[in-house]
């Protein structure tokens, strides 16, 4: 009986008072810690709304937006997950780039930590091309790179090189431009 | 290897506790469709996402099933504080007590004094205590702050991981990665106290996966008031000269280089007594104690999967400090090797091997010596801790005992049991029995102080001192209500064995000699709170709240009062602080931090009173490579007495109001 009265007590107090608490809590809050590079990739691809290739960067004519990859790392082992995924009215490929290629077709060079050398080689080469490139070595935007990403207070977080999105022919939007942590004039 | 320790401790129950928090959210995903939920989410929530990888395993210690509190870079930088020990005020159930310009008290949960002993204090998983009284010289723990990642502060035993003299507390300094400070840095400044100090640091990138940081510090700091009339005579300088080397020689591997060395000189005043001297056979005598540190150490982690990791690390570390009554040259040599790993679906497992060895060579005179002059002692450990996951998502229970054997008292076992419940995402319960030791130091079982040298008084370490014991009851609640408003809160009751004091030795003509004995027993019982509250984007405000209550009681043989009344009265029964931090617009940041300190009841023999003080900082940045700021600290009074020294006689200063002026530029 008195088991009762206290679950009865308990269910009519304790219930609305959790659901309360319940309900109050934002309901995006991200559960278990997830693996960087997969919210690297995630904001990669959610970035390409916020960034105009030229008319004739070959981004325009096709109805693809290719992902050149350098390497492979945990990195680009994520981007290859968006393939086939559907962003302004276009489709992310992926394209595993070789040390020779010329990237005339990519509209995004990225590599892993691990590939930076090959990312910045490449970034010699592909200087005047309407091109984003984007690494993750710690340093990348600041010599010469588009987008750098990297990990501050456990949450990633990215620098973007104005110089060179210029050089690169691209636009990037002002509202990217505040969300990052600094940009290079 | 001990600050690893924390990462993976930290890791560890995060990992536990992670799923736990997401009771709502369905079995994890697999991963396209995880990445089908990442893409559909914005730039902004992406960036509030926290992460985890394989290569880094940093984690906070927001959420283990113990006390914590962390001190952020930003905390560190907003205080206005310019030592450690002075950045530990903002921790609840932390004490930090002044004795003079260069001396600290701090104790965790009581117990406080200069050589306070129930403490351990880590930098980059190096101990700083010393063996030879098992307390830390707080003035040559003068790191750049700015060098600084965060300060762990776990209270209550942390011996099963930690090791021995982790009885109240632990302390684990963490410095940045050599790859966060890329650039230069010049910082400077001065005023009334510090009068100048100055930080040069460069760091750059060797290499794509290699950093290198070094940097050279100065601080010079003006003496302190005197409690009468005269001059103080504490005035301290130090410089502090270190590299930082951290390479991710592969995905899987990281390696970590650092060295420091710091030079320190503190201006001291000693009472002396000697017979045959009028009028009161005791004298005044300043002094200069010089400090010399220097270590090196080295750290591999190597990481096999998700669960599965290794570490090893090696230091050393010498030190040279020359003091009035004592000189102390000190070599340590520390291996501690651990390893980490799944053990089937539900159970996470920790184990780890260490040895240190410890060589003095102690410099005796007149006021103290010891039986013997030089000594070596080994350190073995190691421990094991298992995780277990009774009810996946909800609850979870970890076990864990660290064997230790010394060369005083042979093996100590010292194990612990935590339950940590997480009914929903925000909230979390978690209670805990623990038994620590605090091994006897050098002092315990080998000093002669003549004290009194005019009455023949000393005191003497004594062979049969066996180690001091806790067992503590602890007992938290930690909430996140919303992303505005957190709370922790923790509850302590801890029962203490064997505690030291003093009683009668054999009496000879002429001579009083006191022994140390193991002659207390007692225990203490308090609350902790601390609340972190952002009502409005520009402004934050954490308050913080301790209760301590101390009760001792002498065993039969020993008369000891005035240690038992210190250990029961030298710690404030309550405290308290308020932070309040505002962002005037991008480039203004006020800081006001007030603090209430009750009375303390006697630290040999003296009472201090209450008092409440405040703390000041007006920062300004222009640009984001530009700082300049104004910080007035103690400013409610003109001087405050806080401590006073047990044992060595140096006489306590008052702290002055103190206002200084920074500038910190970043190229």
């Amino acid at each position: 009986m008195r088991y009762a009265s206290i679950t009865y007590a308990a269910r009519t107090i304790l219930g609305p008072a959790l659901v309360a608490l319940l309900l109050h809590w934002p309901a995006t809050a991200p559960c278990a810690p997830i693996e960087e590079h997969q919210i690297k990739a995630a904001m990669l691809f959610n970035m390409i709304r916020f960034i105009d290739w030229p008319e004739n960067g070959g981004s325009n004519g096709s109805k693809l937006i290719t992902i050149c990859i350098h390497g492979k790392s945990p990195l680009t082992d994520a981007l290859r997950k968006l393939e086939g995924k559907q962003i302004r009215g276009k489709t992310i490929a992926i394209s595993q780039a070789r040390e020779s290629a010329n990237y005339q077709s990519c509209q995004l060079l990225a590599a892993g930590q691990k590939d930076h050398q090959l990312l910045q080689a490449a970034l010699a080469q592909t200087r005047s091309l309407a091109l984003l490139t984007v690494g993750e070595a710690r340093g990348f935007a600041e010599s010469g790179g588009v987008i750098g990403l990297f990990i501050r207070n456990e949450r990633v977080r990215f620098e973007i090189n104005l110089a060179a999105a210029r050089r690169h022919k691209l636009r990037i939007s002002s509202k990217l431009l505040k969300l990052a942590d600094h940009v290079y004039e | 290897m001990k600050t690893i320790r924390t990462q993976r401790f930290a890791l560890r129950t995060l990992c536990s506790l992670l799923p736990l928090l997401c009771i709502i959210s369905a079995p994890p995903p697999s991963a396209a469709r995880e990445m089908e939920r990442l893409t559909s989410l914005s730039i902004e929530d992406l960036m509030n996402i926290q992460v985890t990888s394989v290569a880094r395993k940093q984690q906070s210690l927001a959420n283990v099933a113990a006390a914590a509190f962390v001190i952020s870079r930003d905390d560190i930088r907003r205080s206005g504080a310019t030592t450690i020990p002075d950045l530990l005020r903002m921790v609840p159930g932390v004490h930090v007590a002044q004795i003079d310009a260069n001396k600290w008290a701090v104790s965790i949960r009581g117990f406080n004094g200069r050589f306070a002993n129930k403490l351990l204090v880590l930098k980059d998983g190096r101990s700083v205590y010393t063996p030879l009284f098992s307390g830390v010289y707080w003035e040559s723990l003068d790191t750049p702050l700015e060098d600084i990642e965060r300060i762990e502060v776990i209270r209550g035993p942390g011996a099963a991981m930690w090791g021995a003299n982790a009885v109240n507390g632990v302390i684990n300094i963490i410095t940045r990665d050599a790859a966060h400070t890329i650039g230069g840095m010049i910082s400077g400044g001065g005023g009334s106290s510090p009068t100048g100090f100055g930080t040069v640091r460069y760091g750059t990138g060797l290499g794509s996966s290699t950093d290198l940081r070094i940097f050279a510090k100065y601080a010079g700091y003006d003496r302190n008031r005197p409690a009468g009339a005269g001059t103080a005579h504490d005035a301290w300088r130090s410089v502090t000269t270190g590299f930082r080397l951290d390479s991710r020689i592969s995905d899987n591997d990281k390696l970590t280089l650092q060295a420091e060395y710091t030079n320190g000189s503190f201006d001291e005043n000693y009472t002396l007594y000697q017979p045959a001297l009028p009028p009161n056979n005791q004298w005044s005598q300043n002094y200069t104690a010089k400090a010399y540190s220097g270590n090196i150490l080295g750290r591999w982690q190597h990481t096999i999967s998700e669960t599965d990791s290794l570490s090893l690390q090696l230091y050393y570390d010498r030190y040279d400090r020359s003091l009035l009554v004592l000189d102390e040259k000190r070599d340590t040599l520390d291996m501690d090797f651990q390893h980490r790993f799944a053990l089937g679906r539900h159970q996470d497992v920790i184990w780890g091997l260490g040895y240190r060895y410890s060589y003095d060579k102690l410099g005796p005179t007149p006021y103290i010596s010891f039986g013997s002059l030089d000594k070596g002692t080994s350190l073995f450990s190691g421990f094991i801790q298992d995780e277990i996951r009774l009810v996946p998502d909800k609850l979870a229970l970890i076990l864990g005992a660290r064997l230790e054997h010394n060369d005083f008292t042979g093996f100590e076992v010292q194990p612990n049991a935590r339950l940590i419940w997480t009914p929903s995402k925000q909230h979390t319960i978690w209670a805990s029995v623990s038994r620590a030791v605090r091994t006897p130091s050098r002092t315990d079982r080998d000093i002669h102080y003549n004290f009194r040298r005019d009455y023949g008084m000393s005191i003497n370490g004594s062979s049969a001192f066996k180690s001091e014991s806790v067992i503590a009851y602890e007992l938290g609640y930690r909430t996140e209500l919303t992303r505005q408003l957190s709370a922790d809160l923790a509850l302590f009751y801890n029962q203490y064995d064997n505690q030291r004091v003093l009683q009668y030795g054999i009496p000879t003509a002429g001579t009083t000699s006191y022994i140390l004995t193991n002659n207390m027993h007692g225990h203490t019982y308090g609350v902790e709170l601390s609340t972190t509250w952002r009502p409005l984007e520009w402004w934050k405000l954490q308050a913080t709240y301790s209760y301590l209550c101390a009760i001792m009681h002498l065993d039969h043989g020993s008369t000891d009062e005035s240690n038992r009344a210190n250990a029961a009265g030298g710690s404030p029964r309550h405290q308290g602080s308020l932070h309040s931090g505002f962002n005037i617009g991008k480039q203004v940041e006020l800081d006001l931090w007030l603090r209430a300190m009750d009375r303390i009841i006697s630290m040999d023999s003296r009472s201090f009173p209450a008092h409440v003080t405040m703390d000041a900082r007006l920062a300004w940045k222009p640009s984001s490579n530009l700082e300049l700021s104004l910080v007035g600290r103690n400013l409610f009074q003109n001087q405050q007495p806080e401590y006073r020294a047990e044992v060595i006689n140096t006489t306590a200063t008052e702290i002055p109001r103190s206002i200084y002026a920074k500038i910190t530029f970043k190229f």
